[in-house]
């Protein structure tokens, strides 16, 4: 009885597998910058040599039949042309990445050469919910949401990154390159790096703490003298110059590595 | 369960077993001496199992069918003709480019290349290069002997955001900065496209700030701020006296519904810090 149970859910499973065929667009690239103007995306990195942008098969009930042979058309000025909602132009070594229409319920997955430089930036309210999440990318990484978490997974950097209402959480690669900042204004920055790593550190978290894993050998800068404030303080608010950064070198010092965030906490963890 | 599975399959294949047989009279007499009667197999039991397998086998069976079925790649391989610039221009810079990108580890040394630069303008507030017309090669030596001699400024022109990070944070070790630097470090952080460059920018300028020059572009930065990030960490560094400077500007800040609550939050301490009434 069991055996047939089981038979029967991989035989589903499998049958469902096969129905998710992946749609996918190729593009021969291996230098330049990739663009990408979308909220929430999967980007991955290889040694190859073409971007491969994916999506899951769409859903029966997603399937429109009336729109079979017509092109998708917006006011952005932007055509779909890879058959996924999206449009991707070149422009002068710059490929852009946009969707067209309304968005895929379901993140695109972009494979990207490590060979080039990745930025994805967006202001977009509507997706919140949705992240940023980058993989095993080798190659210079640019982030700025707003509304969106990001999550950056074996990179080697250099990155920069922002986020103002998302979580920012980062796995370095055991070889990083600099400069590398992450920015979160109100939710955590997370970040795990090599235990080895040698860095000018600068962390900072205004109303939050900051959190570092045993054996990371921080040296503090000695700080440069505080400003004299001026008169009483009475409100308690001229405290401003008192803040809870942390400036100094790791293992003796290297790369830059900037860590801030306004009102969430940073966690410092080495791999 | 497992038991009855192995002895209903001993039973199932029961002839395959008997290939051999006892004398007639053992079993009669091992069954005497136990006192037991031998398993009996339902032989309804059995046709139904032999249906479930298969019904599994053909379950996989269509499987397969269906997976090779489908199986032809819906990949779609369309250039794209979207070049604006002639081909030639750009791209023997473009490989160039990212060739020292991924060659040299360090992103210092991941030169920037004004001709690039200038074929993709995001940053109109910049003085486009006078030098764009010089060959490539001679190009990169030159830009070779600038950074091996520190020079920040020509990096900041980079269309690498990571470029100008390095070259901001690399101004921020050289001890003396001119009048002329810290305005480019001011436009830096005031219109740069990306904001851990304003924000290293700021912070490079905030160190020096026992110059008077620093000062004024710090509380000039007040109004022209428009990245939330970059307005709470200025706005947060206001000592009293300066926010009692820029009193206007913060209350228009405070008073603005485009800006997020953190960055009025920061406005309304500056201003209670102020001493002042508003």
């Amino acid at each position: 009885m069991k055996k047939i149970v089981v038979t029967i859910i991989l035989a589903i499973a499998i049958v469902s597998l096969t129905h998710a065929q992946e749609r996918q667009y190729k593009l021969s690239k291996r230098t330049g910058t990739l663009k990408v103007n979308i909220s929430g995306v999967n980007i991955e990195g290889y040694d190859g040599n073409e971007i491969v942008f994916s999506a899951p098969e769409l859903k029966r009930e997603d399937r429109d039949e009336r729109a079979a042979g017509l092109k998708l058309v917006s006011g952005s000025g932007l055509t779909d042309n890879t058959g996924l909602n999206l449009s991707v132009q070149e422009n002068a070594g710059v490929i852009e990445v946009d969707h067209v229409g309304k968005t895929n319920r379901e993140l695109i997955t972009i494979k990207v050469p490590n060979t080039m430089t990745v930025k994805v930036a967006t202001t977009d309210v509507m997706n919140a919910g949705k992240s940023v999440n980058i993989k095993d990318f080798k190659g210079e990484l640019e982030v700025s949401v707003m509304y969106n978490a990001i999550s950056l997974e074996n990179v080697t950097g250099p990155v920069n990154a922002k986020t103002i209402y998302g979580e920012l959480v980062a796995k370095f690669a055991s070889i990083v390159k600099g400069p590398v900042s992450l920015v979160s204004v109100y939710k955590f920055v997370d970040v795990s790096i090599p235990h080895t790593l040698k860095a000018n550190v600068n962390l900072s978290s205004k109303n939050g703490n900051i959190y570092a894993a045993d054996g990371l050998d921080i040296k503090r800068e000695t700080p440069k003298e505080q400003k004299s404030s001026d008169g009483e303080d009475l409100t308690g608010l001229k405290e401003w110059s008192r803040s809870s950064d942390i400036v100094g070198t790791l293992n003796g010092g290297g790369i830059d590595l900037i860590l801030k965030t306004s009102y969430g906490k940073i966690y410092l963890r080495k791999n | 369960m497992k038991k009855d599975i192995l002895k209903e399959f001993v039973s199932e294949n029961r002839d395959d077993f008997d290939d051999q047989e006892p004398g007639s009279d053992v079993l009669g007499k091992i069954q005497l001496k136990l006192g037991l009667e031998p398993p009996v197999t339902a032989p309804r039991k059995k046709t139904v199992r032999l249906q479930y397998w298969w019904a599994a086998a053909a379950i996989i069976v269509i499987i397969a069918g269906v997976t090779v079925l489908f199986q032809p790649e819906k990949t779609v391989e369309q250039p794209i003709a979207k070049h604006t610039e002639p081909a030639s221009v750009t791209l023997p810079n473009q490989s160039e480019k990212n060739d020292s990108i991924t060659g040299q580890p360090p992103m210092i040394a991941a030169l920037p290349d004004p001709g690039l630069k200038n074929a993709v303008v995001k940053k109109p507030r910049r003085p486009v290069e006078k030098n764009i017309n010089v060959p490539v090669d001679s190009m990169v030596t030159t830009l070779v002997a600038h950074t091996a001699a520190g020079d920040w400024r020509k990096e900041l022109q980079s269309e690498s955001s990571s470029a100008r990070l390095a070259a901001i944070l690399a101004s921020g070790k050289s001890n003396a900065l001119s009048g002329s630097d810290l305005q480019l470090l001011s436009n830096t952080m005031n219109s740069d496209e990306n904001s851990n460059v304003r924000l290293a920018a700021l912070d490079v300028l905030k160190k020096q700030d026992n110059q008077e020059a620093v000062k004024n572009l710090i509380l000039q930065a007040v109004s022209k701020q428009d990245d939330p990030v970059v307005q709470m960490e200025l706005l947060a560094s206001l000592s009293s006296n300066e926010a009692s400077n820029v009193k206007k500007q913060l209350l228009e800040i405070t008073q603005n519904p485009i800006n997020i609550d953190a960055v009025r939050n920061e406005a309304y301490a500056a201003l209670l810090r102020s001493e002042s009434n508003f």
